[in-house]
């Protein structure tokens, strides 16, 4: 077999963090590459160098024999390589085909003019390959469905003559029908010799769809192999790079009496919850996306304001009115995107931690920036955060410093109820296991943890009790003894036994 | 030797605004042998001192995020505010008092509209400059009043030790607000609001109380400048500062505070204060045609946004 695409040792290194650590990747034509690997491995800095997007420091890229140091993104795609990500990229007030050609419409004369029917003529074909033939080129992209959207991505990359396409976690908004057509379009596009690098992180999807596995961990590369020669225990070992018990740090605490109640919260969408959650206990809140989760967990902070809900708290009962009021009566929230809600980026690490506290650091009314030194200092070592300074900001950090800042900044209020929502997403493994243990401290301390993820190991590994959430309810109150996957998951859709 | 570095590491844009600062200096001082005598650097204090007022009250709205266009209105309706009760016969004192309290009237109507409004604050301070320019207006009906009084006389033309009180009332106002900025909890809020206002509020920061009180130092600001306007003409007119209206803007932004807000230091836009003040002055020195000094000042505003533009997306 020929190779379409070679990376050489490739290597990308940000201010504290190497990304990709001298990387190799090659891609035979006609086959799907099933690039696995947790979050912050470096895939995507890697499809990002492949794209164009960043720089690599050092390393070769050969694409179909010819070399290059770096790309640029236009470079890359006259090379032939075209990546689909997660996030769509489409206009949706301009049409089919114009979407497909964006940024090579067909003109005629000498004023330039579109040439429309050339331009509908020309997608026909692309149209059809990709299985948007029942639509017409004119047809608006906004009535699409988001499967058709992915589609219009697909047959852009078709009309750049493509011959490296990338495709990263393309499945996560479609179902199953979208998704086996999905796959059986794969199937054709390899057939003629275009090479796929496939993103995922569902391990069934990958037995079924790809050639061959390239795992890389923490940056490095750690193996590339046949899928016919791997177990999905094989993969996951080579992700994590450890056995996936030790992810997980045991906890040893008692767990004591109810401190933390909530009866009849609802909302629009929420209906009459009532839950509770027991000092030194760990309660996780599981569902799909769009199960309420958030929502509940913005109303118990005073972030979003509910048509009714009581809240009981060491006995006494207490109104959350704004996230001033929660954190006065001893709540914390560590939000679920880091970003936008958790992480003020543009400030220092110092002022991100001791943001929610502001007080706590004053002296005489004012604020004592020896202090607040020490203490950002006492938590940025208690959490093993990597940063040059504290005066760094926040955004030339990693992923998962930056989550650890915000877990600081909750910690450094002394809550006696914290909630988590998917407090290690998107960060690599050495800082989860970082945070499973924090989690332990907190709940040593007689503390009282809320956690919200999605993740089903994880949920199952650290909580002492589960409610499963679905469309605004709660729908199942698990006990530990009880975790299975199945389950939880059909709780989760909706199937109450 | 680091602590050099982290100085000009955490400069950034001022750093910039002071090298262009130190460039003009040069240029007018090689130019005319009257540029860097202590007289004319005095001249450029005092004549600094009313834009430099106002931008320094600007600059806490804009590190929000925010924007005050009304200022240079308000300025001048506070400076018929002191005509009118100088005619009436008030203590030049409670005159002052009276015209600080329409600032913070004023800067809590634009807080009203915007927070509680919730109207798009360059929209409500171009709306409330009209209102508040009108105002100034009605109060004698355009027609302006001479004012003759030691006391305002003093702070418009007084000088200590040489140095001019209108420059020393601006440089007190520049230390209280740079000291609040950095010393109080509604200091470090205006950076966190700014910096991002989702953050801020689940970090438990009141962001409207923040942006309310933001707002009335911009108007007690913008009071302020108005007095020493008045004070240094002595006589007031509705029209006063009109068509002035984008300078503080100019010389916030020259002092390095990003338009996104949550990023820069009211050190800063005393620097860009100095960069337009001392242009003015150099370049009527050397006889440089008006219209060409208005140029000129543009070109200055827009090169040194782009010098730090491109240094921004070099960082990222």
């Amino acid at each position: 077999m020929d190779k379409v695409l070679e990376m050489k040792q490739i290597y990308k290194a940000f201010p504290g963090v190497v990304a990709v650590d001298k990387v190799d990747l090659t891609l035979y034509r006609g086959e799907v590459l099933a690039l696995m690997g947790e979050n912050g491995a470096g895939k995507s800095t890697l499809i990002k160098i492949l794209s164009g997007m960043y720089t690599p420091d050092s390393g070769e890229i050969i694409i179909d024999g010819r070399s290059h140091s770096s790309l640029t993104t236009k470079q890359a795609l006259d090379e032939g390589v075209a990546v689909i990500y997660q996030e769509l990229n489409y206009l949706n007030d301009l049409s089919i085909a114009e979407n497909i050609l964006l940024g090579q419409v067909p003109v005629k004369g000498p004023l330039r003019k579109v040439d429309y029917e050339k331009m509908y003529d020309s997608v026909r074909g692309i149209m059809d390959e990709v299985g948007l033939g029942h639509r017409k080129p004119t047809d608006m992209v906004r009535i699409l469905s988001v499967a058709e959207k992915q589609l219009i991505e697909i047959a852009r990359a078709f009309s750049h003559h493509v011959k490296v396409l990338v495709m990263d976690e393309p499945t996560s908004a479609l179902n199953e029908t979208e998704t086996e057509k999905l796959f059986e379009l794969i199937f054709k596009i390899r057939k003629k010799g275009i090479g796929i690098i496939y993103i995922s992180h569902r391990m069934e999807e990958l037995f079924k769809v790809a050639n061959r596995v390239e795992i890389m961990r923490d940056g490095k590369y750690v193996t590339d192999r046949p899928v016919s020669e791997m177990t999905t225990d094989d993969v996951v070992a080579g992700m994590v790079g450890r056995q996936v018990k030790e992810m997980y740090p045991k906890r040893d605490c008692r767990i004591g009496d109810t401190v933390f109640e909530v009866k009849h919260l609802s909302t629009g969408f929420l209906k009459d919850l009532s839950f509770h959650v027991r000092a030194g206990e760990v309660v996780g809140f599981f569902g799909l996306m769009g199960a309420g989760r958030s929502e509940t967990a913005r109303c118990l902070f005073g972030a979003q304001r509910p048509d009714s809900m009581e809240i009981i708290m060491e006995g006494g009962r207490i109104e959350n009115r704004t996230p001033k009021e929660a954190l006065d009566h001893g709540l914390s929230y560590v939000p679920a995107e880091r970003k936008t809600e958790g992480c003020n980026l543009v400030m220092s690490v110092k002022d991100n931690i001791t943001l929610s506290n502001l007080r706590g650091i004053t002296k005489h009314r004012l604020l004592d920036l020896k202090y607040e030194r020490e203490v950002a200092k006492r938590w940025a070592e208690k959490l093993k955060v990597k940063t040059p300074a504290l005066d760094t900001p926040a955004d030339s950090l990693s992923g998962g410093n930056q989550q650890k800042l915000v877990i600081a900044k909750c910690l450094n209020t002394d809550p006696k109820f914290l909630i988590l929502n998917e407090p290690t997403r998107g960060i690599d493994v050495g800082a989860k296991v970082e945070i499973y243990d924090l989690i332990n401290d907190i709940c040593r301390d007689n503390r009282a943890v809320m956690m919200i993820s999605s993740e089903l190991p994880e949920i199952m590994a650290m909580s002492d009790r589960i409610y499963v959430m679905c469309e605004g309810r709660i729908t199942g109150e698990v006990e530990k003894k009880d975790f299975t996957q199945e389950k939880l998951m059909k709780l989760a859709i909706g199937e109450v036994e | 030797m680091s602590k050099v570095k982290n100085i000009f590491k955490n400069a950034r844009g001022e750093l910039s605004a002071l090298i262009m600062l130190a460039i003009l200096w040069i240029i007018f001082g090689v130019g005319s042998p009257y540029f860097l005598t202590f007289r004319n650097i005095m001249n450029i204090g005092s004549y600094m001192s009313i834009m430099g007022t106002l931008a320094a009250g600007l600059t806490v709205a804009m590190l929000l995020g925010g924007l005050d266009v009304s200022q240079y209105a308000l300025a001048a309706l506070g400076g018929m505010v002191l005509g009118v009760l100088y005619e009436a016969g008030l203590n030049p004192y409670l005159i002052l008092l009276c015209v600080v309290v329409l600032g913070i009237v004023g800067g809590s109507f634009n807080a009203f509209i915007i927070t509680v409004m919730k109207v798009n604050p360059i929209i409500c301070t171009m709306g409330t400059s009209f209102i508040f320019r009108g105002f100034a207006y009605l109060l004698t009906n355009g027609r302006y009043i001479r004012i003759d009084d030691p006391v305002f006389y003093f702070i418009g033309n007084g000088r200590i030790a040489g140095v001019p009180a209108c420059l020393i009332i601006m440089l007190i106002t520049y230390t209280i607000i740079w000291y609040v900025l950095k010393y109080t909890v509604y200091g470090r809020s205006v950076f966190a609001v700014g910096g991002n206002l989702t953050v801020a509020k689940l970090a438990g920061i009141n962001t409207n109380r923040v942006r309310f009180v933001s707002h009335i130092l911009a108007g007690i600001c913008a009071v302020l400048g108005g007095i020493i306007t008045v004070c240094q003409a002595s006589s007031c007119m509705a029209s006063q500062g009109y068509g002035n209206d984008m300078n503080g803007i100019s010389a916030v932004i020259l002092g390095g505070i990003s338009m996104a807000g949550g990023r820069g230091n009211v050190w800063g836009t005393l620097i860009g204060v100095g960069i337009l003040s001392t242009l003015v002055n150099g370049m009527t020195l050397l006889e440089v045609n008006a219209y060409w000094q208005q140029i000129i000042q543009g070109l200055v505003l827009v090169s040194a946004v782009f010098i730090d533009a491109m240094r921004t997306s070099k960082r990222s």
